[in-house]
């Protein structure tokens, strides 16, 4: 058995691996140089003042490194989407599955095989591909931080295990339901690409409970970096303008939805009282001269009683973070529970084959 | 003949005019209000000399959907992989192309009837989807103004390569017979393809322009290369130091393949310009040996520094395609795919009348 499977894959296995032999070459032999380069000039270009072209350069030697991040980013899907979807459901469309139960093979040795061979290659190739990158790119991203930037994320160390096992599974889970090649590859890319959408909107952020940096409310401190004094690493989850009691009164530095800090009179009835949208009525008088908003280039009175009112309502600006140090095990968490959901879907598909196929 | 076409590829139409729609109707909700924000706010901004902040946070609005637009890139591979490779393939694998012929339709009419079909679908499928990415992103692009950066997702240029990957998914799909095999094949060949357009072919669509300036000594900071007069949206080719003779010595407003600028004092009081030769002045204190970090040196320095550069006489040599170019390139690139597309339709006809029997 474990011999027809094997002979059912040889080819696209020698292939694909053939490419990813030649890539993992052409890293491995460029990574050292670029790590030396960055030792030698990037990271003393203060000393002698000329970073600008030796950034310039540096960045110029790593102009395959978007391209090399796409390979690792489409490998699980792409092996889902070739590998996993039809390789059963070609048996089923083509009838040669009944061939292979009438032979001394029960189905369920049929189907671990297949999925266990097929799988495993699919994990070891993809393993080696985030690895080679991670190793080639480390220098690359010692000077351009951001270890949870999607991009980064998920294209380095263990996460793409993860997800090449659970784009496999979703492919055969898909290719025995829908029946047909075609269209179950076409079904695992958009669950593949969903499924891992949906993680990164409403899971990851939440994987551990994001640590909270609560500083007084000012005026244009708008930053997803997490302000000054705090590793670019860490990853800014969420940044909320608070009130006083509590309520969240806007984001990312500004009030309301747009993030506009707008401050008109209030009427004609009580010169000099000015409202701050979205927050309230300001308990201090704004001089006179002024007709109100941030138009023009503001006096600097007015620009006292703007700070004055905003201090009076006691806002505060709330960072959500995930610190960089949780790095690791945010990258050991997301590949443990895709590995956990790729091993429910072959369950469950082992149980359909048994109880469905005939 | 069309309503056997129509039937058999009814399915995946349905299907792209449902997600079709349902970007169109995220991007016809949050549009209009983008579009307004700019007006009012970034277009408005030097006024209110706040544009840092401004164009910050406005660059931050919709991030999820900004991301999505980079479906214009994927979507014209999907199309020659889901529509284009199987379209003859599956006929084949199957054996129910047999069929067809023995009924009352010519081989070359049902080529032609499925190529029409299925192609003109997936150009229009593309140009709908540019045509929505291109709306809905303007106030994002105007604002960047870097229309070079996003040549291949924006405009008239996706309904070509749409056209060109089905074009290729359906030869490819003819000459292997096997589904998949060919839905892999033109997923590699279609990367290929617009690699070597993106990285090589384009550029060269037009003799770039030069600008030539004296070589600089360049200053603190992060802003790469010698900061050359040129609009912002210029698509730079190359950046070069070359020297009296004319021959290339770095790049980058560098010397050198890493692009150092360093000077180094010898034993005899001399001192050397890295890559380039011996200074004929002398140079107080060089900066290789001071260790005021992220600082610049002091005057005296700096002048004897860009008096030895200027004693080589180097220049640098910006080459680039200027913004104006942007539409000619669009043309010019719709049209090789376009014509490629066609030649590989003729192919794949004239191989199915030849070969297939």
């Amino acid at each position: 058995m474990m011999w027809t499977a094997w002979r059912q894959i040889r080819f696209q296995t020698l292939v694909v691996s053939g490419a990813v032999a030649v890539l993992a070459l052409l890293l491995a032999l460029t990574g050292p140089h670029l790590s030396h380069v960055f030792h030698a000039t990037v990271l003393n270009c203060h000393v002698h003042n000329d970073c600008g072209p030796v950034l310039g350069n540096f960045q110029r030697s790593y102009h395959w490194v978007r391209f090399v991040e796409i390979v690792v980013l489409a490998a699980p899907a792409l092996l889902g989407v070739f590998w996993g979807a039809p390789l059963l459901a070609r048996e089923i469309e083509s009838g040669t599955y009944r061939l292979a139960w009438t032979q001394s093979v029960s189905r369920s040795r049929w189907f671990l095989t297949k999925v266990a061979l097929v799988g495993a290659i699919s994990m070891a190739l993809v393993a080696l591909l985030s690895f080679m990158y991670t190793w080639w790119s480390s220098a690359y991203y010692d000077l351009f931080k951001g270890q949870f930037l999607p991009l980064y994320y998920l294209t380095h160390d263990v996460t793409p295990i993860g997800y090449a096992a659970f784009a496999f599974a979703l492919g055969v889970t898909l290719g025995v339901l829908i029946r047909r090649s075609v269209p179950a590859m076409a079904a695992t890319l958009v669950a593949y690409v969903g499924s891992l959408t949906a993680f990164s909107v409403w899971v990851r952020p939440h994987l551990e409970t994001p640590l909270r940096r609560s500083s007084p409310f000012q005026l244009f401190t708008s930053s997803r970096s997490g302000g000054p004094g705090t590793s670019p690493n860490n990853w800014v989850v969420a940044q909320q303008t608070v009130n006083g009691s509590g309520q969240v009164v806007g984001q990312s530095g500004g009030i309301g939805s747009n993030g506009n800090i707008d401050f008109a009179p209030v009427g004609r009835g009580s010169p000099g009282t000015f409202r701050f949208a979205g927050v309230g009525t300001c308990p201090n008088k704004f001089p006179l001269h002024e007709n109100g908003g941030l138009s023009g280039r503001p006096s600097s009175p007015f620009i006292h009683a703007v700070n004055t009112c905003i201090r009076s309502f006691h806002l505060r600006d709330v960072l959500s973070y995930q610190p960089a140090s949780r790095y690791w095990s945010f990258q050991w968490y997301e590949m443990s529970i895709f590995i956990v959901l790729a091993l429910a879907l072959i369950g469950f598909t082992w149980w359909w084959v048994r109880r469905h196929l005939t | 003949m069309i309503w056997l076409a129509w039937r058999q590829f009814r399915v995946q139409a349905y299907v792209a005019v449902g997600l079709l729609g349902a970007l169109a109707i995220a991007f016809a909700v949050t549009g209009p209000h983008l579009a307004h924000l700019y007006d009012t706010t970034v277009a408005t901004c030097g006024a209110h000399g706040d544009c840092g902040s401004v164009q910050n946070s406005f660059l931050g609005m919709d991030r999820f959907l900004q991301h999505l637009s980079v479906v214009v890139v994927v979507v014209p591979a999907l199309l020659g992989i889901f529509w284009g490779a199987p379209l003859i393939a599956r006929e084949l694998e199957t054996g129910t192309y047999r069929l067809a012929w023995t009924q009352s339709v010519t081989r070359s009419r049902w080529i032609a009837t499925k190529f029409c079909l299925v192609g003109l679908a997936s150009m229009v499928t593309a140009g709908l989807l540019s045509l929505m990415v291109t709306w809905w992103s303007s106030p994002f692009d105007r604002l960047r103004d870097t229309p070079f950066s996003n040549f291949d997702h924006r405009d008239i240029v996706p309904i070509a390569y749409a056209a060109f990957a089905f074009a290729l998914g359906a030869l490819l799909g003819v000459l292997i017979r096997r589904v998949v095999p060919a839905m892999a094949a033109t997923l590699v060949v279609f990367i290929a393809v617009r690699l070597a357009f993106t990285n090589w072919i384009r550029q060269r669509f037009a003799t770039p322009l030069h600008i030539t300036t004296p070589f600089q000594a360049p200053g603190p900071g992060f802003n790469g290369g010698n900061g050359l007069p040129r609009n912002p949206g210029d698509w730079v080719v190359s950046e070069q130091t070359i020297n009296k003779s004319g021959k290339v010595i770095g790049q980058y407003g560098g010397i050198g393949p890493n692009g150092e600028v360093s000077f180094r004092g010898s034993g005899n009081g001399a001192t050397y310009f890295q890559g380039v030769g011996k200074c004929p002045n002398t140079i107080p204190n060089p900066p290789a040996g001071s260790r005021t970090t992220n600082s610049q040196p002091p005057p005296a320095v700096q002048h004897a520094i860009q008096k030895c550069i200027d004693s080589f006489h180097l220049r640098s040599i910006a080459t680039y395609q200027p913004t104006s170019r942007y539409w000619t390139f669009q043309w010019y690139e719709l049209t090789i795919f376009i014509v490629m597309a066609l030649i590989l339709s003729a192919c794949a006809w004239w191989w199915v009348r030849r070969h297939l029997a």
